[in-house]
Order: structure tokens, then sequence, then C-alpha cells
């Protein structure tokens, strides 16, 4: 188990490496992506260009470059070409917005998906079921920056029910926190959460075909108990798993597409702003920042799925 | 040879059925017929264009004037706030900030963001299926080493690196020897949108490509003489082809949305070349003069990926009648890759 947990996380560094340098490589051997010109601007002679190609470096070899920005990174001395702002610094500043924001909208998919889902598998092939499952292809199949932008306009501007924007911190005032993001959850929540209910109803329907499901009923306890009790956990541990890394994939893909819209100004809109200047040292700390939720929270999963079932290690 | 010969016979006996369950589906085909609508009139975009709009879809109208219902109106009015729908042949769907018209874009455009998604669905399978089938055949090193790969991709934020990719090769466009892609070429979110789900379909593949290797069907083709390249295209593919089926909606419906999402965000197709992503990009900032600029290319999406959505759903229970219905297949898939990278790259499970 230990060597599995080490040999997981080993693998983990591996791969946030490789993305780094990935990132790094598409941003500097793309033609026309020489920094050195873009940060001099229109007007510059070459003298001016070359001044900058050696105090910034890019001169030397790529695998220079990178190793130097990657220390930089870690020792937090990384700046943005641009606004020559602290890379590190300005994502710590507004991580906790993403965070409350991928955390709320979290809770919310799950909480939900798992309700509709449970109703959906007890009424099974009824007219709410179905209902509830045609809604949920609808659901999955709206572009959510769409979504968010309608929201924003008609139940924000409007109609006024919601704050046009803007973020609020929670220690400032916890419910006017919660006003300003509860929109973009619910925005972020609706695709994922459908999703979920489309999974649980599944896992539901399974579940309740099982053999010790009919053993607790013939044992004469409530309905109720037998679906709170037996099927609800069996039904809900598939979702966990895979709650992590969507949990990730909105830190690195919806905040990106949502935040802006709704002023949030956390890590997502940050990085829109950086990938729009092509600023490397922005987008590399982003991506890297949203990687690193993706390989923690699936090595996390491997871990965990480890320790309840010796046989993954044993692979 | 017999042992093909009895399970070509066997797979044609199992295919069958499915097409009738298929057929039956009145969901799929009420999807069909709206995807052939859809798609028809995307086709059709410059018989609409010359002989109902009467206007190209580049075609800026600042200055013009429509006549609706007798009277003589602005195609954009002074303070620059565009027509609405006219439901009539010129601006069906109003204009936009430059006085083009909304249809006339929204028809073309769906030809570019069904093209990049359909070519992109194309390109990823293909890329996926290659990788899966010989990661899966081959093991060992070869495996060791694609897995890697696809494990570095997995990891990357979808959004970010089509973003980043979409960026910066529009920016500085594309040289691959002799070569040359322009930064404006449609090629550009095509190849970006097809190589960021490439993970997602080749590692179902992989798990599977590696569980029929050990069947007798195999050990029999190699056993007769075949090359391995015979094996995985002539015993392994033919036995991928309903999981690849089940991928197909599934990708074309996300390519949609992705290709979406990119161009929103200014990196997938380039200005003015419609297409709904970039339309929704232009109509989000005019939301409180001229909503229609939004809610078309918006509600041409959503249509779109509903009845795609719609029909790979029916394929995939018209395949597997015991399957649980709809979208869960996905994350089912989605959670199988997650287990399977849980087995370090290399480790045999």
């Amino acid at each position: 188990m230990t060597r599995f947990a080490a040999r997981r996380l080993a693998a983990m560094a591996l791969v946030l490496v490789a993305v780094s340098f990935l990132t790094f490589l598409i941003f500097n051997v793309i033609p026309n992506g020489d920094p050195a010109v873009r940060m001099a601007g229109r007007a510059a002679t070459d003298a001016q260009i070359e001044a900058i190609r050696e105090d910034w470096g890019f001169d030397r070899g790529i695998l220079v470059q990178y190793a130097e920005t990657m220390e930089k990174l870690f020792t937090a001395d990384l700046v943005s070409y641009f606004t020559r702002d602290n890379v590190v610094d300005e994502i710590v500043a507004r991580s906790p917005r993403t965070l409350a924001l991928a955390v709320g909208a979290a809770v919310l998919w799950m909480v939900g998906g798992v309700a509709v889902g449970m109703y959906g598998a007890v009424r099974a092939g009824g007219r709410a079921d179905r209902a509830v499952t045609a809604l949920a292809l609808v659901a999955v199949s709206v572009p959510v920056f769409w979504l968010a932008a309608l929201a924003s306009h008609y139940l924000g501007f409007r109609l006024g029910a919601f704050p046009n924007g803007g973020y609020v911190p929670f220690a400032e005032d916890p419910l006017d926190w919660a006003h300003h993001l509860l929109l973009p959850w619910a925005v972020l929540a609706l695709g994922i959460g459908a999703l979920y209910s489309r999974i649980m109803r599944a896992n539901v329907l399974d579940t309740l075909g099982e053999d010790y499901v009919r053993a607790a009923r013939a044992k004469g306890i409530t309905e109720r108990r037998v679906l709170s009790r037996h099927v609800l956990r069996n039904s809900i541990l598939p979702l966990v798993s895979l709650w992590g890394l969507d949990f990730a994939a909105v830190v690195g893909g919806g905040a990106i597409l949502v935040e802006s819209i709704f002023d949030l100004d956390g890590v997502g809109q940050y990085a829109a702003s950086g990938i729009d200047s092509l600023d490397v040292p922005v987008v590399l700390g982003v991506t890297l920042f949203a990687a690193f939720f993706i390989v923690v929270l699936n090595a996390i999963a491997d871990i965990v799925q480890a320790a309840l079932d010796p046989r993954v290690a044993e692979r | 040879m017999l042992r093909t010969v009895l399970e070509d016979r066997d797979r044609e006996r199992h295919s069958r059925p499915a097409l009738r369950r298929l057929r039956r589906s009145r969901a799929a085909l009420a999807a069909a017929i709206a995807l052939a609508l859809i798609v028809g009139a995307c086709l059709a975009a410059p018989l609409w264009a010359d002989h109902v709009a009467g206007t190209g879809p580049d075609t800026n109208h600042l200055t013009d004037t429509v006549t609706v219902d007798g009277e003589e109106r602005d195609v954009v009015s002074i303070d620059g706030v565009p027509i609405g729908p006219t439901w009539q042949g010129r601006y069906f769907l109003g204009a936009d900030a430059n006085g083009r018209d909304v249809m006339v874009r929204l028809l073309y455009g769906g030809r570019n963001s069904l093209l990049i998604a359909l070519a992109a669905s194309a390109l990823c399978l293909v890329l996926a299926v290659a990788a899966g089938l010989v990661a899966g055949y081959m093991r060992g090193f070869v495996d060791a080493a694609i897995s890697a790969a696809l494990d570095v991709l997995w990891s990357f934020p979808v959004v970010i690196l089509g973003v980043a990719l979409g960026v910066a090769l529009a920016l500085g466009g594309l040289q691959i020897g002799p070569v040359v892609i322009d930064g404006g070429s449609l090629l550009i979110p095509i190849l970006v949108i097809g190589v960021v789900f490439v993970p997602y379909v080749a590692r179902p593949i992989r798990a599977q490509a590696r569980s029929l290797r050990e069947r007798e069907f195999v050990d029999a083709a190699r056993v007769s003489g075949a090359s391995s390249a015979r094996v995985m295209l002539g015993e392994l593919l033919p036995n991928l082809t309903s999981t690849i089926a089940v991928f197909v909606a599934l990708l074309v419906a996300n390519a949609i949305l992705l290709e979406a999402a990119l161009s929103f965000l200014g990196a997938g197709v380039q200005p003015p070349t419609p297409s709904w992503g970039t339309m929704i990009r232009d109509g989000v900032d005019l939301l409180t003069s001229a909503p229609h600029l939004a809610l078309a290319p918006g509600i041409a999406v959503v249509a779109t990926v509903l009845a795609v959505n719609t029909l790979g759903d029916a394929v995939r229970d018209a395949l597997d009648p015991r399957a649980p219905v709809g979208l869960e297949r996905e994350a089912e898939s989605r959670a199988e890759a997650a287990s399977r990278a849980r087995t370090p790259a290399g480790g045999s499970s």
C-alpha cells in the first residue's frame, strides 16, 4: 500500500513536469510567438528588441529558459511578461474566489444530482422520471458560457434578483458572498448535476436489484430506510471518484468560461486575460495550478480506492 | 478462416436487431429528422443567401434600410442598435452590429461549426483508435510510452490546452514541412479539438484491445501467420466497432460545444468567419440592446447538440439494450478511464 502510494506520487510529479514543459513549448516554438517582439511594442527598434531578449534570457536555449522559468515559479519570482505582476502572488490572491466558485458548485451538483437521480430511479418509467430524463439531456447540451451570459443578463440585470457580477469576500459579508455566487454556482452545476443524476439513477436501479436489498426488505424495515441505508450508500460510491475529476475540470475549464461573465475575477478570469495576451508566465502558472488539482485529485482517488480495495494496489 | 466466417455471421445476427431497435425508437427518429433539417439548412446556406436574403455572410449593411410591415426601418439605427428579427426573407433573424444578416450568418456559421465538429471527431477517432489499438496490442515499452503521453494529455485542463494551442496557432499559423496552415484557417480548431479529446477515447479502446488480444481468435490468427498489423486491423478493430459507434455521438456533441467555447474565448474560429461560437461571442456583449444576436446561435447549438445526444443515446441502447439509459455511459467510461489511470503506465491489469 505504501509502495503503491509512493509510486503513484512519483508518477504524479512526472506528469506535472511534462505538462509544464508542454505548455512552455506550445508558446515558445510557435512562429510569431517571440515574446520579445510582442513586449517591445509596434514602434520598437531592433536594438530594443535585442535588449529585451537579452534581459529576459529569450536568446538562450529552450531548456535553459524552461529550467529558469520553473525555478522562478517555485521561488515565487515569476512575473508576467506584460504587467510585470508576480504570477504566483496573483494566483494565490485569486484562488479563494475560484475555489469558492468550484466548491459551491460541486456541492450543488452532487446534492442535486443524487436527489434527482434517486427520485428518477424510484419512479422509474413514470411520467416524472421521463420528464427529468429529458430535462437532463437538455441540460448537458447547453454551452455553459451561453447559459451564464443569459442568466447574468435576464436574472441579474433585467430582473435584478441577483447582483450584477462581482465578488464579496466571505469574511466581509457571508450573505452577500453567497448572493453573488448563487447564479455562477447554479450555472456551473446544472450540466454536471444533470450528468450525475443520470449516473445515480442507473446505479440506484442496479442496486435495487441486489440480493441484500431484497433481504433488507424481507426483514421488514421500511422502504425509506432501505433506500437511505442500503441503496443510497452503495449507489453514491462511483460518483465520489468522478467528483474529484469534475471539480478539477471546473477549476481548469468552467471557471475560465464563467468567471469573466460574472466578473468574479478569480484564477479563471486571470487565465483568460493571460491567454488573450499570450502571456506565457501567466498561462504557465494557471495551467500548473489547474493541472495540480487534476493530478492530485486523481492520485487521491487512486490511493483511497487502493485503501478500500487492496487488489488495486497489487496490480 | 472458419472461425472468422462464423464470427462474421454471429456479428450479423447481432447487428440486425440493433438496427431494428434503433428504428423503433421514436426519440431517435425525431432527433434524426431534426439533425437532417439542421444539416440540410446549413448546406443550403448559399441558396438562402442568394435567393431569399439577397446578401452574403460577411456583407455589411450599416446604412441600408429594410421594409417591415410597410414601414421603412434602418438595419442599424443611428445609435448602433441592429434591427431584430423581421420574420421575412431579408433579416429573417435580424441584423448584427455591422448590419450583417443574422440568418445568413447562422447558416454559414453552422456549416463551419458542423464541419469543425465532424472533422475533429473523425481526426480524434483515427488518432485514438490507432493509439489505443497499438498500446493495447503491443504492450511493453510501446504501451508504456503511449500511455504516458495519454496521461499527460489527460492531466491538461481541456479548455486551457485548447485555448493555448488555439491562440498560439491562430497568431502564428502552423508550418509542418512544406505545408503551411494560415492562422485563420478552420484546420486549426479542427486540429486542436481533435487532439484534445484523444485520451478520452484512446483509454477505453486500449483497455478493450488489451482484453481482446487474450482471446482465442487472436491466437488463431497469429498462429496462422497473420502480422501484427493484420491482427489489429482484421481481428481487433471489427470487435471494437460498437465501442467506437458509441463514442461518435459523444465526440460530435462535445466537439460542437468545445468549438463554441474556444471561439467564445477567441481561440477558435477567427472573425469575420462566422461560426456559432463566434456569433455567441459577438452577441453576449449586446444582450441588452439586441438579444437575438446571442439567442439565435445559442439555440442552434443547443438544438444540434441535443439532437446528437438523443441519437447517441438511442444508438447505445440499440447496441446494448441492457445498458443503463443515456449519458451515464460517458461517465462510466470516464470513471473506467480514471481507474485505468490508477494502474501506473505499463502496469498490467
